[in-house]
């Protein structure tokens, strides 16, 4: 090998990348060459150094990443992607799926069986989603009491940061229909200051995440028409019905 | 398909985030030198995988992945915050500090070294990291630096004779 083909190799010592003949080659052609003999003691003082600094002598390093870990989790929430726990409840009107963040409720689900992709769903807007029906308690309890018949009147916080600030607006004023009680799109609308606007309070409605505690099933068509519901019509005519409300019966036409 | 460290892929976030945060938080610890930029921008990595995570394939490289949005997150953050700014904030690093060459002996040797990888360029040294202390392959060095595998070598070979020179005691003039 020569000082030449010796230098142009050098590179590779450091990286790793040499293969091992070539690295016997250089060693032969060092030993019999004072000046290629003091670079190959020097890259090799370099690749220890290196995998000095690659082992990672930080003994804080443990402390450091949990303490970044907690800060992530709060970057997360800040963010929008809160740490959601949920539960399943029975009830009259099926399997219901309650979902919850520090801030409160966040999700109440209809018409999903499958907790698997209840939980899928869940992760899509969250990080960490746990099931934890012991930290649901206070929910579940006044669920279980109002298909009862017991409530009328839910204490829950409920947290909206999900929904855009008009449909937490139409959200925070269907909160205030009592028990029984039904309005219609165009009152609501008229309500929160955008008469006019009934089909988008309709379509706020439809964005409900958290229907029964929010009872959007208390806003009605004009006319006496039911209206439209995402847990499903017969779920919102039960919901009225458990409420005492006396629901017109379909009459078979849609429009 | 390339496979992640580790093998299968993440089902679900979470696990990513456990499984990759540690290294992740000590690269961009490695790359910049101020521990509070180093978070900052370890949050944003796994806030922005987190808006792109669903539509990833499950069978994609995890991992480099990662690495790609960390190392772009970086580059964009120094380039933002310009030139004067980066010297204000590291002033070990200005020309008053101590350079790598004259801190190099004894035990501070292992320092130099990580002074002077400091201060190379900054595709060069995030090429350098990923690859020497990472270990990650040329190709995903390419994939994270957004290059073809031959450059991501060459940012390694070039990062390596720099590192060379600053380690290297400038000889005193006769």
């Amino acid at each position: 090998m020569t000082c030449e083909a010796f230098g142009r190799q050098l590179d590779r010592l450091v990286t790793g990348d040499l293969r091992e003949s070539t690295a016997k080659a250089m060693q032969r052609h060092a030993t019999g060459c004072e000046t290629c003999g003091l670079a190959w003691g020097r890259e090799h003082r370099l690749r220890g150094m290196l995998a000095a600094v690659a082992a990672n002598d930080d003994e804080a390093e443990a402390m450091i990443v949990r303490q970044a870990r907690v800060r992530l989790r709060s970057a997360f929430d800040r963010a929008g992607h809160p740490v959601i726990r949920f539960g399943r409840l029975q009830t009259p009107v099926g399997t219901l799926f309650v979902g919850a963040t520090d801030r409160g409720v966040c999700d109440v689900t209809f018409g999903q069986s499958s907790e698997r992709r209840y939980r899928e769903r869940l992760l899509r807007r969250s990080p960490e989603v746990h099931r934890d029906e012991t930290g649901l308690t206070a929910v579940t309890e006044e669920l279980t009491a109002y298909f009862a018949g017991e409530l009328t009147r839910f204490s829950l916080q409920v947290d909206l940061r999900q929904v855009t600030p008009f449909t937490a607006r139409v959200l925070r004023e269907t909160r205030k229909i009592r028990f029984g009680q039904v309005t219609s799109y165009g009152e609501l609308a008229a309500r929160i200051g955008s008469p006019g606007a009934s089909r988008a309070v309709g379509g706020a409605l439809g964005r409900n995440p958290v229907p029964v505690i929010i009872p959007c099933h208390r806003v009605i068509a004009q006319g006496g028409r039911i209206g439209g519901f995402t847990g499903g019509l017969p779920t919102k005519r039960a919901l009225l019905g458990l409420e005492g409300y006396r629901v017109p019966q379909p009459t078979g036409k849609l429009f | 398909m390339t496979t992640t460290r580790g093998g299968r892929p993440p089902g679900d976030f979470g696990e990513l985030v456990d499984r990759h945060q540690t290294e992740i938080l000590r690269y961009l610890r490695r790359l910049t030198d101020d521990p509070t930029v180093a978070e900052d921008l370890f949050q944003d990595t796994f806030l922005r995988a987190f808006g792109r995570f669903s539509r990833l394939r499950s069978d994609s490289n995890h991992r480099a992945w990662l690495y790609r949005i960390a190392t772009n997150l970086f580059l964009n953050h120094r380039r933002a915050r310009g030139r004067r700014h980066e010297v204000a904030l590291t002033p070990e690093l200005s020309s008053n500090g101590p350079s790598p060459a004259t801190a190099q002996d004894g035990s501070s040797a292992v320092a130099a070294l990580r002074l002077a990888i400091g201060q190379l360029p900054r595709r060069q040294r995030a090429a350098f990291i990923q690859r020497q202390l990472h270990g990650l392959s040329y190709r995903d060095v390419g994939a994270a630096l957004g290059c073809t595998e031959a450059a991501a070598r060459a940012n390694v070979y070039q990062a390596v004779r720099r590192l060379r020179r600053a380690l290297t005691p400038v000889r005193r003039r006769p």
